[in-house]
């Protein structure tokens, strides 16, 4: 993907602890929230804006509503360039029922190391 | 000190997601020390390849904010004297990652509390390997919600508001 097109992103997942331990959560009645943090971080690590970003600081989160496991969660990502080699990822997800977490993620390059 | 067994009894998350060993030191109401010990074989690891190089062998981010997490979980019950319930995770903010984090290492979990409010609880804090901080954590916010809201809840029901949500509450 190129930079242009990173800066807006949008991506629906089956919401399940697979990204952190390759298993559902059928014994978790909730997602937990670090799991909802590791989709917003898996899906803008899949959508970086330049090469050889890594994750430096989560500036924010939030967790605004639950998430279940098995239902379908949608991550929006808006990617803005804030100093040199240093990007600010805001990434909303979302359920059915409106938004479950806020979050604004900052990945430094080589620069900011 | 408090061993593994005491660990699980005192932690709601079962293995895998048990992500603190032992823990050194705690004082209710202010402070806690604890240990989890990086390894290879956990289960994060285990989809990728066996001649993965170290660089990319980076513990996840957000399993250092958990197991951060976990440690003020266990001050938190052991400090808030209210209705408990269940502790959910209610923000986070100015969370920095100094470096990697690679399999072998001993993270120590340093954790503040800053204030109970309700059912509220806030932390801070850092995360140290061999003295040297790879995380900092300025500010995380947990909220005791009940065990019956949580029960009630399920796919359809309407979006549960975090206590921070409400007008008046300190922000998460």
């Amino acid at each position: 993907m190129t930079a242009a097109s990173a800066a807006s992103v949008a991506v629906t997942h089956r919401a399940s602890l697979e990204p952190l331990f390759a298993d559902d959560c059928a014994d978790f009645p909730l997602l937990p929230g670090v799991s909802v943090l590791e989709y917003a971080r898996t899906t803008a690590e899949a959508h970086l804006p330049a090469e050889g970003l890594r994750l430096r600081a989560v500036d924010r989160v939030r967790f605004t509503g639950v998430a279940f496991p098995g239902e379908e969660l949608t991550v929006e990502l808006e990617w803005t360039p804030v100093g040199e080699d240093e990007w600010a990822c805001v990434a909303v997800v979302s359920t059915v029922r409106g938004k479950a977490s806020s979050a604004r993620l900052r990945y430094v390059g080589e620069a900011g190391r | 000190m408090i061993e593994l067994d005491g660990v699980r009894r005192l932690l709601a998350p079962r293995r895998p997601m048990t992500l603190v060993d032992r823990v050194l030191e705690v004082v209710p109401g202010e402070r806690i020390v604890a240990v989890k010990a990086v390894t290879g074989n956990e289960p994060w690891y285990a989809r990728m390849p066996e001649d993965t190089p170290a660089g990319q062998l980076a513990y996840p981010p957000t399993l250092l904010i958990e197991s951060w997490g976990q440690a003020a979980g266990i001050l938190a019950d052991l400090s808030h004297e209210g209705p408990k319930g269940v502790l959910l995770l209610a923000g986070a903010a100015d969370v920095e990652f100094h470096r990697p984090v690679l399999p072998g290492v001993l993270l120590k979990h340093r954790v503040r509390l800053v204030r109970i409010v309700r059912e509220l609880v806030g932390f801070e804090g850092e995360i140290l390997v061999d003295g040297e901080a790879v995380a900092s954590i300025g500010q995380l916010t947990m909220a005791y919600r009940p065990d019956d809201v949580l029960r009630q809840s399920g796919p359809t029901a309407p979006a549960a508001t975090t206590a921070t949500d409400r007008p008046g509450e300190p922000a998460a």
